[in-house]
């Protein structure tokens, strides 16, 4: 993990820092992740994305998988992308027949959903690493849970409601705007906010304790206090 | 000398002559500004204003003082700027809101628009228009009952499509806030603030005079009936326009930096703002204009560079103004696999041609399937709508020739609003008996969206049920429009149903209610005018 702030740090201040936050890096990333988080209306959406992105991640990392061996590794993004892209369509063809009531909700997103995916391909570190079975347990537990989150917090903020039961009185009116597609944006932001300053203050915490080591010895050796 | 004696000498490096501007005097300066139309607005609209204009500038003060404490910050809310924040904010508010809402607007708007952002001078939209539209778009009810002297009326813009004129004493007292609008709705004392604020060098004239004028030409253009002088004065005066352009479109941090760059600015301002009231369905036109305008400020600050002291056009020859962030090294896998031999290429092409034929193939097979699906689900309609109605032992036929056809895509009617007539079909059971119509019928007036309903009209004219197959409105509000107890009014009605008198409104959602009834009243007259003909014509 310290390797992965580091290279984010020098990213970062290569690309000017806080003044220019926004490269055109951020925002091909922000434009991938829109459809699946807009999608994610509510905790059952989210869910929904979420392991259709799994699915489509595992089967065409899984194809990846028996490709002709005289193929280079350079071929795996575009080789992705169109497994990505076929597999999105046929699951919003399937879905349209035989999971109705999810098509009503998800199912213009369902072809945006290749975007999705391969971007959480392509950026998820271990790209080029054949993947273990453990590996894609992971993948799904992360790749669900963030358009999972975000509808769980859009559906109780937005609309009241958890899981389609009514948990707010129906006299305190929530905040519709986070159930829209604004609320597709703001949520994450916070979301991505908070684990930040999670990861910050446990890498600071990190970081203290090797200090405190430094200065145990150097006060010892030297005898002053 | 002394250290004493050294002590009293100000040592630092040029410039030694400032100015007396600082952060907390242009606040200073707006807040003046905004105190006529603040003055207007509580004397108008009551002690209840005055309420919703504390609570929100509280708010906004606490927040950002919470904010500052909890990460550690120095303590910003000295320099006033969360006053005037807040103040800009209740004054878009109407003056009936509950309490909770100034404070929701105020606690978003300086929390995730200013504080998450950088703070001061950090912020890239607007805070206080990113707070109203953040309000319009959660609380869309509260947020659009403009109430005078304790009566809900009409803005004064819902006035003016809905007369075509206003006659010149309205636009007088849309001067001097007589007229209905939120809290800073007087345009008189929001030009006076203005003038002083461009007196006291608070604002420079580009952006107001430029946001003014393109909007008015802009408006002329959309619109040809603008070109009366009435209209255009009561465009410019009402809808938040002066207030944004004289307050909010100036503010320094999310305008452009030049005069030039303002005045292509307040271009783009008025120019949104004309679009959206004309062709908009959002409730507020000029807020969503300037949080547009202000997210190319940063593109028009890159192209239109101040002049630095001492330029020389000839010194910049050859160096780019704007350089982009230069992909260099992805001239990468693409152009590499491009390069190469054509095996990856034929593998990739087999792969998305395998790939398409898989898919068509699935989509003609799952084809079969979804119109079954349709079936039954247009028959679980009919069933809903019509009395007796066997699945087995029924023929529906669709009447699309002559009357659906000509009504295809186009408003019905001209007293119904927005409503489309989708379909209409005879239901018959095995024996040919005629059971009754059922008409499908879209309105465009609902609060959130479209309503689509059907209606269940039986042989003698009267409705049997109606049953909703696309509704999105406010959950607890509009949404109760699907409860039995609202569907089951108007079993048995027929001819022309009124809101209020046949029918109940549902409380809270008046606009659901009024879209609703007016869609079931446009299939009424769909049956009563065309299929009636056609039965008259015989089948047609």
């Amino acid at each position: 993990m310290d390797k992965l702030n580091q290279e984010f740090n020098q990213e970062f201040n290569q690309n000017g820092g806080t003044e220019k936050t926004v490269t055109w890096k951020t925002l091909g990333w922000i434009l991938c992740l829109s459809p699946a988080l807009v999608a994610s209306d509510t905790a059952i959406h989210g869910l929904a994305i979420g392991i259709y992105a799994f699915l489509i991640i595992a089967l065409s990392d899984g194809a990846w998988e028996l490709k002709p061996a005289a193929l280079s590794d350079k071929v795996k993004t575009p080789f992705c992308l169109i497994c990505a892209a076929f597999l999105s369509i046929l699951a919003s063809l399937f879905s349209r027949v035989y999971l109705p009531v999810l098509y009503n909700g998800v199912g213009e997103y369902l072809p945006f959903l290749a975007l999705y995916c391969v971007f959480l391909m392509t950026a998820f570190p271990g790209w080029d690493f054949p993947k273990s079975g453990l590996d894609l347990s992971n993948l799904a537990l992360g790749f669900v849970l963030l358009p999972g989150v975000c509808g769980l917090c859009r559906e109780f903020l937005g609309a009241g409601t958890l899981f389609g039961f009514e948990i707010l009185p129906s006299d305190i009116e929530p905040l519709a705007a986070l159930r829209g597609v604004p609320g597709a944006f703001i949520i994450p932001g916070l979301l991505l906010m908070a684990v930040n300053a999670f990861r910050y203050s446990y890498y600071q915490e990190n970081n203290q304790e090797n200090q405190e080591n430094k200065t145990n010895k150097t006060s010892q050796e030297a005898g002053v206090s | 000398m002394t250290n004493q004696e050294v002590y009293n000498y100000n040592i630092s490096s040029s410039p030694h002559v400032r100015n007396k501007i600082s952060t907390g005097s242009v606040m200073y300066d707006v807040f003046i500004a905004l105190m006529p139309v603040s003055f207007i607005g509580v004397w108008r609209f009551g002690f209840h204003a005055l309420l919703v204009i504390l609570m929100s500038i509280a708010s906004a003060v606490l927040t950002e003082f919470v904010f500052d404490y909890i990460t550690g910050k120095e303590n910003t809310i000295r320099d006033g700027s969360a006053v005037v924040t807040g103040l800009l904010l209740a004054l878009c508010l109407p003056a009936g809101v509950a309490l909770y809402i100034p404070y929701i607007g105020a606690v978003f708007a300086i929390l995730i628009v200013k504080c998450l952002f950088g703070g001061l001078g950090k912020n890239f939209i607007n805070p206080a228009l990113a707070g109203r539209c953040f309000l319009l778009l959660s609380f869309g009810g509260s947020m659009t009952r403009y109430t005078i002297d304790g009566v809900t009326g009409a803005t004064p813009l819902a006035k003016l499509a809905s007369e075509g004129s206003l006659s010149a004493n309205y636009i007088v007292k849309m001067f001097t806030g007589h007229a209905g609008g939120v809290i800073g709705c007087s345009a008189f004392a929001l030009l006076i603030g203005g003038l002083y604020l461009w007196v006291v060098d608070g604002i420079t004239w580009q952006i107001p005079v430029s946001i003014i004028t393109s909007f008015a030409v802009f408006m002329a253009i959309f619109n040809p009936e603008n070109l009366n002088l009435g209209n255009l004065i009561a465009h410019i005066a009402g809808g938040g326009l002066l207030m944004a352009a004289f307050f909010m479109a100036t503010d320094p941090v999310t305008s452009p930096v030049t005069g030039t760059g303002q005045v292509i600015y307040g271009v783009c301002v008025g120019f949104l703002s004309a679009l959206f009231r004309t062709y908009g369905a959002s409730a507020d036109s000029v807020s969503y204009a300037v949080i547009l305008s202000n997210l190319i400020t940063p593109l028009i600050d890159e192209y239109i560079v101040p002049k630095p002291f001492g330029y020389r056009a000839d010194a910049m020859d050859g160096k780019g103004i704007f350089e982009l962030e230069n992909n260099n090294n992805q001239s990468g896998w693409l152009s590499n696999l491009l390069s190469k031999s054509y095996g990856n290429f034929i593998f990739l092409g087999s792969g998305i041609l395998i790939g398409c034929v898989i898919l068509y193939s699935v989509s003609i097979l799952t084809g079969g399937a979804l119109e079954a699906q349709k079936l039954s689900a247009n028959l679980e309609i009919y069933q809903a709508v019509l009395p007796d109605i066997d699945k087995n032992n029924i023929n529906i036929h669709e009447i699309s020739e002559i009357a659906v056809a000509d009504f295809d895509g186009v408003v019905y009617g001209a007293d119904f609003g927005n409503v489309y007539i989708n379909q209409a079909v005879t239901a018959e059971d095995g024996e040919n008996n005629l059971i009754g119509h059922v008409i499908s019928v879209t309105s465009a007036d609902g609060n959130d969206g479209n309503i689509t309903l059907s209606v269940g009209v039986l042989p003698d004219g009267s409705i049997h049920a109606i049953y909703f197959t696309e509704l999105n409105e406010t959950p607890g509000l509009g949404m109760r429009a699907a409860e039995p107890e609202f569907i089951s009014q108007f079993s048995g009605l027929y001819g022309h149903i009124t809101l209020g008198e046949d029918i109940d409104a549902l409380s809270g959602a008046t606009v659901t209610s009024r879209a609703v009834v007016n869609a079931v009243n446009a299939a009424l007259d769909f049956y009563n005018t065309q299929i009636t003909q056609i039965n008259a014509d015989g089948e047609g």
